[in-house]
């Protein structure tokens, strides 16, 4: 090894950390900032077009607003890229290397942070440009507020059904799904037919659109006349439909989460003297409950985008409510509201299993 | 008929066609210390898993105090409230607090009320140290506490039997000191033992009796004095030599 390095030294050059070998230079820091520069060149002239689309005020304030405005938001940290590039050349002239590199570092990151702010102030500004483009019509369209306003009462009273359906279908789809899963995952030969039904119904009900399971349930149950399974509520259908084909995902979930779990903690509550249904329900369970909370979030947002889908069989939901207030008014406007409604429930949920996440990691580490 | 409390006799125990416990006998009696030493992969956790009832045996026998626990038609839930074993790797339940460990089992076995079974494991945490953590997390404890919360849990259960497998080989060394204390005071109490270590110093301390395993057979078995003093079977020999010169002896 040491003949190795001595060798290497002899006749490779210096070695790092040498004396006589030349310092390190600081990193480049012209791409960054010519990059930073360009993208806040862009923007400044994509939020001049914004403001000039928007306001139809005078030319003061569309200089103000357009040029003046983003100049000096993106201005800031561009500038502070400059001055550490600057000042990283003059010290690296004066021969403090370490002087020369922190400034440089200092530069690439005030580059960074414009590139960031700009490109963020550039996508906005192109979003409010496609909406006042050609005299607003996107605006005029989709975001009337005129027409929000007057579906909205109905359009709220119709999102109920989107919840009764969401929560109903949830419910069955969570009990149904952790009996499927727990069919699939039973042990020994003799369950093999219990895991083959479990496997083929999850394959199955995967398989099938949504809302092709929903017309089928809808219009084919009442249709074959057998009693009880005949004489349903429409809603009712809609929420068997949909579970039958969540309660297929969330078994896949629960599988995932259980299998998750470390074989040990299985050992040791066996070893213990629990009973197989005690070790699921105390230490499996729980734990994987945890850590399918978030992928289970999503699957029943995605089971609440789905109530939408009720529209095909003629349930009056929110969509459906909206789109005949769109067919009469030659307007999208109470659609796009509904988007809006459905983004208000969705985004609350996401925040509380984030906090009951963090508070639960917090309270074990105790922190 | 046998006097001895654990009895394995002739205990094979396969994973395919590979033999890992080949026609082991061994009897343990009351308050006996047995260790278990050999290489990794002679077949001692395996062993211990068995006597436990975690693995099922291929052939030959176990019983504990005269009852048959091994084969068909055992109810293997009320086996392992009769032997407690404690792991390498603590295996304590993370989402639930210390108490919550301890208490668990002796309440859904019907051992004991759950303010009874409260009760019983503060008395047991402040026995091994750690009377203030009741209320903590495992993974708001070092190593040794853990094991020994693993060790009052299995305690709880007032275990005929109680099985010690490598508990100590997942510590820092400042740690395993005060596993082994623990050890010690259960041993005095008369706990009847079976583990497995590397601690070859601390096994010739407690062990009331020494068993090599060597590829799944017990090649020899005796009091310490014997096994560490005058070993008979080159393998016994050469796992000592190997033993020495790792300076864990």
């Amino acid at each position: 090894m040491n003949v190795q390095a001595s060798g290497a030294r002899t006749t490779g050059g210096p070695a790092p950390g040498d004396d006589a070998s030349e310092p390190a230079r600081p990193l480049s820091t012209r791409g960054y900032l010519s990059g930073a520069a360009v993208l806040a060149l862009l923007t400044v002239v994509v939020c001049y077009a914004f403001a000039g689309a928007a306001l139809p005020a005078g030319q003061p304030l569309r200089i103000l607003l357009g040029i003046v405005l983003p100049a000096v938001i993106v201005g800031g940290p561009l500038l502070a890229a400059y001055r550490g590039s600057s000042l990283s050349d003059q010290e690296w002239a004066a021969g403090r290397h370490v002087a020369a590199r922190v400034a440089a570092a200092r530069s690439r990151n005030a580059s960074i942070a414009s590139l960031g702010l700009t490109a963020f102030i550039a996508i906005v500004s192109l979003a409010g440009l496609l909406v006042f483009t050609n005299d607003g019509a996107v605006q005029k369209t989709f975001l009337n507020g005129e027409f929000m306003v007057k579906s909205a009462a109905d359009i709220g009273k119709a999102l109920l059904i989107n919840v009764q359906i969401a929560i109903g279908a949830q419910i069955l789809a969570m009990v149904f799904g952790l009996l499927l899963a727990v069919g699939r995952l039973l042990p020994g030969k003799g369950f093999w037919p219990v895991r083959a039904l479990c496997i083929a119904y999850i394959d199955v009900f995967r398989g099938i659109p949504s809302v092709v399971l929903i017309y089928l349930v809808c219009f084919g149950l009442p249709l074959t006349e057998v009693p009880i399974l005949s004489e349903g509520d429409p809603i009712l259908y809609a929420v068997v439909a949909l579970a039958l084909t969540y309660s297929a995902y969330n078994a896949e979930l629960y599988r995932a989460g259980i299998e998750s779990i470390n074989k040990s903690q299985t050992s040791a509550a066996l070893s213990m003297g629990l009973s197989q249904p005690d070790v699921l329900r105390f230490v499996i369970l729980p734990q994987m409950s945890r850590n399918i909370a978030a992928p289970m979030l999503s699957t029943f947002i995605g089971l609440q985008k789905d109530t939408a889908l009720v529209i095909v069989v003629g349930i009056i939901d929110a969509f459906s409510q909206a789109k005949i207030y769109s067919a009469n008014d030659f307007n999208l406007s109470a659609v796009t509201a509904v988007c809006f409604l459905f983004v208000l429930i969705t985004i609350p949920q996401t925040r509380l299993v984030d906090y009951l996440l963090a508070r639960s990691s917090t309270r074990k580490k105790g922190v | 008929m046998s006097t001895a409390f654990v009895e394995l006799d002739q205990v094979t125990k396969k994973y395919g066609d590979h033999t890992v416990l080949d026609r082991v006998d061994l009897a343990v009696d009351r308050h006996e210390v047995v260790t278990l030493i050999g290489a990794s992969g002679s077949g001692k956790s395996t062993l211990l898993r068995c006597v436990n009832g975690l693995e099922t045996i291929q052939g030959g026998q176990i019983s504990l105090n005269g009852d048959v626990v091994s084969g068909e038609g055992v109810d293997l839930v009320k086996l392992r409230r009769r032997v407690g074993i404690v792991f390498q790797s603590f295996n304590l339940f993370p989402h639930m607090t210390v108490l919550r460990n301890c208490t668990l089992t002796p309440v859904r076995a019907g051992v004991a009320t759950r303010d009874q079974a409260e009760a019983d494991a503060r008395v047991m945490l402040e026995r091994v140290g750690l009377k203030d953590k009741v209320g903590a997390y495992p993974d708001q404890l070092s190593g040794g506490q853990q094991q020994r919360v693993a060790i009052a849990r299995a305690m709880l259960m007032r275990p005929q039997v109680l099985l010690l497998d490598e508990i100590t080989s997942a510590l820092d060394p400042e740690l395993v000191i005060e596993v082994l204390n623990l050890v010690r005071e259960l041993a005095a109490d008369g706990i009847t033992m079976m583990m497995t270590t590397h601690e070859m110093p601390f096994a010739r301390e407690i062990s009331s009796k020494i068993c090599f395993l060597h590829k799944g057979s017990i090649l020899e078995q005796g009091r310490p004095e014997e096994i560490f003093g005058a070993p008979r079977a080159p393998e016994l020999r050469t796992f000592l030599r190997k033993i020495h010169e790792a300076g864990r002896d």
